[in-house]
């Protein structure tokens, strides 16, 4: 008995050890899309949200918070009961019979239509996926922090343009010639498939051309598929006055088809998005702007967009400023004419999406149509969404109607360079508008434009005051300020006469709403500035997480203190 | 809508009184409201209505009343966060009381009195306003009420009366200041009652 006595410390420890080692399962579970509301929902239960789709949120949730989802009216489906040693991928393939490897050695649900989610424990899942099949792997930290409620649409359509005759100027600089010319250069490499030494060296091409430009480029290295690394090229076109707020146009260098290490040549499918980013470089890089204009070609987008999720992640860990991007994917291939150009983005992103439309209507006659479509998350764009960051998709089709795509036959020859040069335009155009050219003669912009807000509520309704203040401008004789309740679109001005200080406030009556600010500086001549980058007020959310309810209120003027 | 109110309160009990010619009263007074919720009180404190009732008896102790009852009070928006402004705002609701009521008559040291419970339902018609913007909100609605009260019958014609009324008026809105608004609470009255027979 003395013996077992000494055990005991034993017994306890080992137990301890067990104990330690045993984790709950988490579950991947699927999340129907409710009312608007349920974003503030989820973020108040803390949901660990990996993926928003277009009808539904993909999570992650341990059992035991199943029974407070319950509670709080949360809905959801079971996809996988334990998510340990997993690897999960989003593919988007017109039936489960595509896939047969994953099949095999993995799970395949659809989640909803066309969008389907796999899994597998295998030590290199990608290489379960045909190489031609689009993919993106679910991310594996949360994207909670950056889900808000979708932003009013009304404002959204009723933006109106007014066009800006340098960015004309700069848009008919494009040249047809060059495009082709870039387009071969990209298709000389045979394959550009990542993990190929013909995709490095198309890397360097790329490098190379942004240093004839007089560009500082840089190479940003990142690991993929588990023993392979490769390259985005990066290179900036420095903001003047505020130098801090990014503009990304961007395009993935990489390539692939049925027989990725011989023979891809993409030139529909990339080479057209960087052929666009590069001759945008090249007319850019000569002008004078606000804000950083940043052209990125990624590599790895066609394993599962592992350049720009590296890209994006790092950014967010940076804290950059991005103010949106503008992602090129097939832009060449027409298969009729006029061929339309496609924008596909989130809820966040719609204004982005609005002001492509508008510029590619007013500088190159291309009609542009707006898809707002969270389940369009098969190219770069989409490691930005996951980030918060606004960002959008230029496609040509959506569906696809290329033959040729992800085939060997996806040539130069096959191209329509109309449709292409007119899109190459639209983008440069809205680069430029939203960068925002510096004007010799006006002043610069103010710059630093932070905003304080209180809310106040009696019974019935809620209000916000509103304090701004911002860095002067030389040469400005006051300043405007400017509200909207879209970002980036419809500014009104909210002052009578121009303010003297560097200090604003504004009150908001309707506290369930975002605006947003914008200031320009006045100079001689009642000149005005480019605006500001942008600031934006969030709504306030009752504690109940609904939203507040505003009867029968009355709104019938700016309030005063 | 209150105009119409008033009007039908008005027809409603003459023509009471013209089928039933008994005991005709009419009452005159204020008193403290005590509002239930808790946010009511964080922007306007208590409340001090004003009423003005008729009650007519339509059998020895059994009767009707009705009147008009009105609240309204000053306060100030709440700041949610670190704000430091005053934003003061104003409360008014007018409410028109249908009630039955039954009275116990007695005396208390030779003074003639009634003791009396009733219980009905209240229109009432609610606005607040926010003195330094163009920012309101209006709207109207249905809520019950129970009181009890004692009627001191000093002389034959006049008299005196004290109250507690308890009115629960849901709004069906939420406030940020928590939870789901009730503009209701106990009010406790007296005043004048002039008796007619």
């Amino acid at each position: 008995m003395k013996n077992l006595k000494i055990l005991r410390p034993f017994v306890l420890l080992g137990s301890f050890i067990l104990l330690s080692f045993y984790s709950e399962p988490v579950y991947l579970i699927r999340i129907p899309k409710g009312d608007p509301t349920q974003w503030s929902l989820l973020a108040e239960l803390r949901v660990d949200v990996a993926q928003e789709l277009e009808t539904c949120f993909i999570a992650r949730a341990p059992r035991d918070d199943f029974r407070f989802l319950r509670e709080n009216g949360v809905r959801f489906a079971i996809l996988d009961k334990d998510i340990r040693g997993k690897e999960y991928f989003l593919v988007r393939a017109s039936s489960r019979d595509e896939l047969p490897e994953l099949q095999v050695q993995g799970r395949l649900i659809e989640v909803e239509s066309g969008t389907l989610i796999g899994w597998t424990t295998a030590e290199d899942p990608s290489s379960l996926i045909p190489p031609d099949v689009a993919r993106k792997p679910l991310p594996t930290g949360s994207i909670l922090s950056y889900l808000r409620r979708p932003s009013p649409s009304v404002a959204v359509q009723e933006y109106q343009a007014v066009k800006d005759n340098l960015v004309q100027f700069m848009v008919d600089l494009v040249s047809r010639e060059n495009l082709r010319g870039l387009i071969q250069g990209l298709e000389s490499f045979q394959t550009r498939y990542s993990s190929t030494p013909n995709c490095e060296a198309a890397g360097d091409y790329i490098f190379q051309y942004f240093q004839a430009l007089g560009l500082d480029p840089a190479f940003e290295s990142f690991p993929f598929g588990g023993a392979y690394s490769s390259r985005n090229v990066i290179a900036d076109k420095r903001g003047e006055t505020d130098p801090q707020k990014i503009l990304i146009i961007c395009a993935h260098y990489d390539s692939t088809s049925d027989i990725p290490t011989v023979l891809a040549p993409g030139a529909d499918d990339n080479a057209s998005g960087v052929a666009a980013v590069l001759e945008a470089a090249r007319i850019l890089r000569t002008y004078a702007f606000d804000f950083t204009v940043r052209f990125i070609a990624f590599s790895g987008e066609e394993w599962g967009l592992y350049g720009s999720r590296n890209y994006a992640a790092q950014a967010r860990n940076r804290g950059d400023d991005i103010i949106g991007v503008i992602n090129l994917d097939m832009i060449a291939y027409a298969n009729l004419m006029p061929e339309d150009l496609e924008l596909f983005v989130n809820s966040d992103s719609e204004w982005l999406a609005e002001r492509f439309r508008i510029a590619a209507g007013e500088y190159s006659g291309l009609r542009a149509n707006k898809f707002v479509d969270a389940s369009m998350v098969y190219s770069d764009h989409a490691p930005f969404w996951d980030t918060g960051y606004p960002a959008l998709l230029g496609i040509e089709d959506g569906p696809l109607t290329n033959p040729y795509y992800h085939e060997t036959t996806d040539t130069v020859s096959t191209l329509n360079f109309d449709f292409f040069t007119a899109a190459t335009k639209a983008a440069l155009g809205t680069a430029a508008e939203l960068a925002q050219p510096v004007k010799a003669g006006y002043p610069r912009s103010p710059t630093r434009l932070t905003a304080q807000t209180y809310g106040y509520s009696s019974l019935f309704n809620t209000i916000r005051t509103v304090y701004l203040s911002w860095t002067a401008s030389p040469d400005a004789f006051g300043y405007n300020i400017y509200r909207s309740s879209a970002s980036h679109l419809n500014y009104q001005k909210v002052n009578s006469s121009p303010v003297q200080s560097t200090a604003f406030v504004n009150t908001v009556l309707d506290a369930d709403k975002f605006y947003y600010y914008v200031v320009t500086a006045v100079g001689g001549g009642g000149l005005e500035s480019n605006y500001s980058g942008e600031v934006e007020i969030e709504p306030i959310l009752a504690s109940s997480s609904q939203g507040v309810s505003r009867g029968a209120s009355s709104l019938e003027g700016r309030g005063k203190r | 809508m209150t105009r119409k109110s008033f009007g039908a309160a008005f027809i409603f009990f003459f023509s009471v009184l013209w089928v039933y010619p008994q005991t005709f009263s009419i009452r005159a007074g204020g008193g403290i409201m005590f509002p239930q919720q808790a946010s009511f009180r964080h922007v306007y404190g208590n409340a001090y209505p004003l009423v003005i009732e008729a009650g007519v008896r339509l059998t020895r102790k059994f009767g009707i009343s009705s009147g008009v009852n009105w609240i309204s009070n000053n306060g100030r928006a709440w700041p949610l966060d670190q704000g430091q402004d005053e934003f003061p705002v104003h409360f008014k609701m007018i409410s028109v009381p249908v009630s039955v009521f039954y009275e116990f008559p007695g005396r208390l040291g030779g003074v003639p009195l009634g003791v009396t419970l009733g219980l009905g339902i209240s229109w009432h018609s609610y606005k607040e306003t926010w003195e330094t913007f163009e920012l309101s909100y209006q709207d109207n609605k249905l809520g019950p009420l129970v009181y009890a009260a004692v009627d001191f019958h000093l002389f034959s014609r006049v008299g005196f009366f004290t109250s507690v009324r308890w009115e629960s008026v849901p709004t069906g809105q939420e406030s940020l200041l928590g939870g789901k608004i009730n503009l209701g609470g106990i009010q406790l009255l007296a005043g004048v009652a002039f008796y007619f027979r």
